[in-house]
């Protein structure tokens, strides 16, 4: 099978078109920044992008991506992906950190298609990200954080 | 918001200092079942580095000062914080600072606080644990700089400060580098007493500097035990049996086995398991497995059978709890009023998000890659599976993806050392979300009675609490429980509060349960201190007192206790809330945390649709070492007990908990996580504990405020499934 991931053509020979994004990502192409959390799109842990759409790569086999471009947290960039990562960091947002990946891709696909979201706003697209730290009121200020930077680019 | 408040006053009169708990306790002479020869440990990771002067930190030519963590980041940031303590003491620039983790089991690992013999991080310890042998190990080093500086110059030790990694001759202004003398330094004595900086020259102490392990953690290169990786390794999916400690009675795996990748179909301890290739196939094969468990006594255990056997350990005599005084009865019969109630919670599953893996390889040595607490525990789990010696097994770990108190265990390190040395190969066990919540290390159901006795003033007179739950040190330290016997985790801070009650009796019985007991962010603290919280508030209220200055009235001996409760109410507005809006305060005082903390909820709506507004906490534990990171800590243990007292529930059927994955154990997410507020007040010189006490008065807080708002006391957790709907 073929796979875009990061913008690089992948064969990956002999693989089970039924086997979870997530896996393929993980263990045949070494990118361990996205995570395995729940297995059933509970918790958002494992989200990347595909075609720039934040998806749970726990419930997206292979066959689901087909041509389709790929994104893990290891290659997001641009604009948004960078004053999304500096609010992080300002913001000193993680605990343990294993959820972050996926907490990062979902607040980079909020902000690329809302620039200026309200709490709720927030809220509603984070809500399928869970954080057992509790770092939920750092992630919404970092959030606000990188819609003003934007703002005043 | 943050607010650093410098108090001379760094010990109450009341307080037994920490060392003086811990005499207590006794924390000696005893043996646990993985206690390691520390002499004869080996490195977990590499042999001593380059530029190592102790166990506790190394310095390059290339002027880098490397803290070396024996404790492990669970997210609280006490890798950060250590880092901190040693750079502060040293002299060194911030930015030239870094960190490594080691597992490496030797004596000046093992934390004072806890447990003798184990490398382990618990009970929010590590930097109270290691302040002082962090600081003697960087104050000698930074005499030996000094010491190699003098010899160059041919001057005198004393001539010289230390300071931005540099060690200064202050008569002639010249400077080294550390880098420029690590080589030099490291062949000087080692000063058995060095001297200590004062409080004036820490000057890295009580500044928030920056998390040191955030970039990482935002651009994925961050790596957790079940991203930890060696050459060759196969894949293995498991599936326990319903009830705890089943075992499999047969196998059908006759499919499995033909399905690409398959290596192996087997039974382990509690269940089967497939090694495949790659993890999918594993798993995919494992749905194809059907297998049948003998017969088990706890496959009868329900939450019916539960909570009937914490009843029945109601009525049983049980033992006297720690800081039981006074005369009771006596008491109890002169009271004006006596307020009785029984409370209870559920088991609940600490469900970090990284869910359990363990890879291992059995070769010589065998080594272990997981995520793991305690690396002498873990080196014992797997040393037991093979038969080998414990110190010989070299572990690995390097960031947890959460621990609060879960981060060890038997199960997942056997299975991996048992089918790495049946595959010849090493192997990587990760558990399914599933798995992780059906063997947690539970928190400890418990069912508590108590009975508070108030004066005509409506003050207290006397507290009777008896609780049935399980123990902590009974089923996690076995031999530690048999020389502490009948002495338990939860026999601590039931009674003998700070409240000063003039007549105190604590009672604890012991019930074991049927599931795995471990522990758990706040663990008896929490449910000792819902009750006690709980009956406090109500006694308020009973006597027409506002429960706040009810709760400061009877500390008002202590001025560390009510600074943290006025601190609370001035930034909450205490009393003065919006219209339809409510309060409950709730105050927590520990010893061995050192911390006193005030948190106030406010919610708002009606049992049908409550909506908790906002969080207030206030927390003094001691010396804050970065009030950002204690800042963070206290607001995240919050959350997470909010989390708690909202929806957590492990139930029991058929032996087995019914919650599966994160549709049935439901965690806070953020569209009901409130707006939160903490500060820090940093006292004295010695540094307490922050991690766990934010999650200790949480369930007392909302079932406070629940009151004030719907006039309905609920004492069994989780509120939300208790007669209270969250919006």
């Amino acid at each position: 099978m073929k796979l875009t991931v990061n913008g690089q053509r992948r064969v990956l020979e002999e693989v089970d078109p039924t086997m979870p994004l997530l896996w393929a990502v993980r263990d045949l192409l070494g990118l361990k920044g996205t995570k395995f959390g729940c297995g059933q799109a509970l918790c958002g842990a494992c989200t990347v992008h595909l075609d720039g759409q934040p998806i749970r790569s726990c419930q997206t086999s292979l066959a689901d991506v087909g041509d389709g471009k790929v994104t893990t947290i290891e290659a997001i960039a641009g604009r948004v992906a960078e004053a999304v990562k500096s609010a992080w960091i300002k913001n000193n947002v993680p605990q343990c950190g294993y959820c972050q990946s996926g907490q990062i891709m979902s607040a980079v696909a909020l902000l690329e298609s809302n620039p200026k979201p309200s709490r709720d706003d927030i809220n509603s697209a984070m809500s399928g990200n869970l954080c057992r730290c509790g770092t939920y009121p750092r992630i919404r200020a970092a959030i606000a954080d990188a819609s003003n930077v934007l703002e005043h680019q | 918001m943050n607010v650093e408040q410098v108090n001379t006053e760094s010990k109450s009169p009341t307080s037994p200092s920490r060392r003086t708990f811990l005499e207590g306790v006794g924390t000696t002479a005893f043996l646990l079942a993985f206690q390691l020869p520390v002499s004869g440990a080996r490195a977990g990771d590499s042999p001593a580095s380059p530029g190592q002067f102790s166990a506790f930190l190394a310095i390059g030519e290339d002027d880098i000062v490397t803290a070396i963590i024996a404790q492990t980041e669970g997210g609280q940031g006490n890798s950060t914080g250590m880092t901190q303590v040693i750079a502060s003491e040293l002299g060194a620039a911030w930015p030239r600072m870094r960190y490594r983790f080691t597992t490496e089991r030797r004596a000046e690992y093992i934390n004072p606080m806890l447990y003798e013999g184990l490398v382990l991080t618990a009970g929010s310890s590590s930097i109270p644990g290691f302040y002082d042998a962090m600081r003697h190990a960087a104050a000698a080093t930074r005499e030996m700089l000094v010491a190699a500086a003098a010899r160059h110059l041919n001057a005198r030790a004393d001539e010289f400060s230390v300071a931005d990694s540099k060690v200064i001759h202050s008569p002639t202004a010249r400077h080294f580098t550390f880098g420029q003398l690590a080589a030099d330094a490291a062949k000087e004595q080692v000063p058995m007493k060095p001297r200590l900086r004062p409080r004036s020259e820490l000057r890295l102490i009580g500044q928030r500097l920056d998390r040191l392990d955030v970039p990482a953690k935002v651009n994925g290169s961050a790596r957790f035990g079940l991203d930890l990786e060696t050459p060759g390794m196969l894949y293995a999916a498991v599936r326990h049996g319903p009830a705890y400690g089943s075992t499999v009675a047969q196998i059908d795996d006759a499919k499995a086995r033909s399905m690409p990748g398959v290596r192996l179909v087997t039974a382990v301890p509690q269940g089967v398991a497939v090694v495949a290739d790659q993890y999918w196939q594993a798993a995919k094969a494992l749905a194809e497995v059907r297998e049948t468990y003998a017969s088990h006594p706890n496959s009868e255990a329900s939450s019916a059978t539960v909570e009937a056997a914490l009843r029945r350990g109601l009525e049983q005599p049980g033992v006297p709890t720690i800081g039981s005084h006074g005369d009771v009865p006596a008491a109890m019969k002169s009271a004006a009023k006596i307020l009785e109630a029984e409370f209870s919670m559920p088991f609940m599953s600490h469900a970090c998000m990284e869910p359990v893996s363990c890879t291992a390889r059995v070769g010589d040595p065998v080594e272990l890659w997981l995520s793991t607490k305690s690396p002498s525990l873990d080196a014992g789990h797997a040393a037991r599976a093979l038969g080998v010696d414990p110190a010989s097994i070299v572990v690995h770990n390097e960031y947890q993806g959460g621990d609060f108190g879960r981060r060890s265990g038997m199960e997942h390190t056997t299975e991996a050392v048992l089918l790495a040395k049946a595959t010849g190969r090493a192997v990587k066990v990760i558990w399914t979300r599933q798995e992780d919540l059906r063997i947690d290390q539970h928190r400890t159901a418990f069912l508590g009675r108590a009975r508070l006795g108030l004066g005509a003033d409506g003050m207290p007179v006397a507290y009777e609490a008896k609780i049935a739950c399980d123990g902590l040190w009974q089923r996690l330290f076995p031999r530690f429980y048999a020389k502490k016997k009948p002495v338990d985790l939860p026999t601590f801070s039931l009674v003998g509060s700070s409240y000063g009650i003039p007549n105190e009796a604590g009672t604890y019985v012991n019930v074991p349960l049927p599931v795995r007991i471990g522990a758990f962010r706040g663990n008896n603290d929490t449910h000792n201190g819902f009750m006690l919280e709980s009956m406090i508030d109500d006694a308020a209220r009973e006597a027409g007192i506002d429960p706040l200055a009810y709760r400061r009235r009877l500390l008002t001996k202590d001025a560390r206790s009510t600074a943290v409760l006025d601190r609370a109410a001035a930034i909450a507005g205490w009393g003065k809330t919006a219209a339809g809006h409510h309060q409950g305060v709730a105050f927590w005082q520990s010893d061995f945390y050192r911390c006193r903390l005030a948190v106030i909820v406010e919610v708002s709506g009606t049992a049908d649709a409550l909506k908790v507004e906002r969080l207030v906490g206030v927390c003094e534990s001691g010396l804050a070492i970065n009030p950002m990171l204690a800042e963070r800590a206290v607001e995240a243990g919050m959350i997470f007990g909010l989390s708690n007292a909202i929806s957590e529930s492990i139930t029991l059927s058929g032996g087995a908990p019914e919650q599966a994955n994160f549709d049935s154990y439901q965690l806070l997410r953020i569209d009901q996580a409130p707006d939160i507020t903490v500060e820090i007040i940093s006292v004295g010189d010695e540094p307490g504990s922050f991690g766990e006490v934010g999650t200790m008065p949480m369930c007392s807080a909302l079932g406070n405020a629940i009151v004030s708002a719907t006039g309905k006391r609920i004492r069994t957790t989780p509120f939300g499934r208790n007669g209270v709907t969250f919006v």
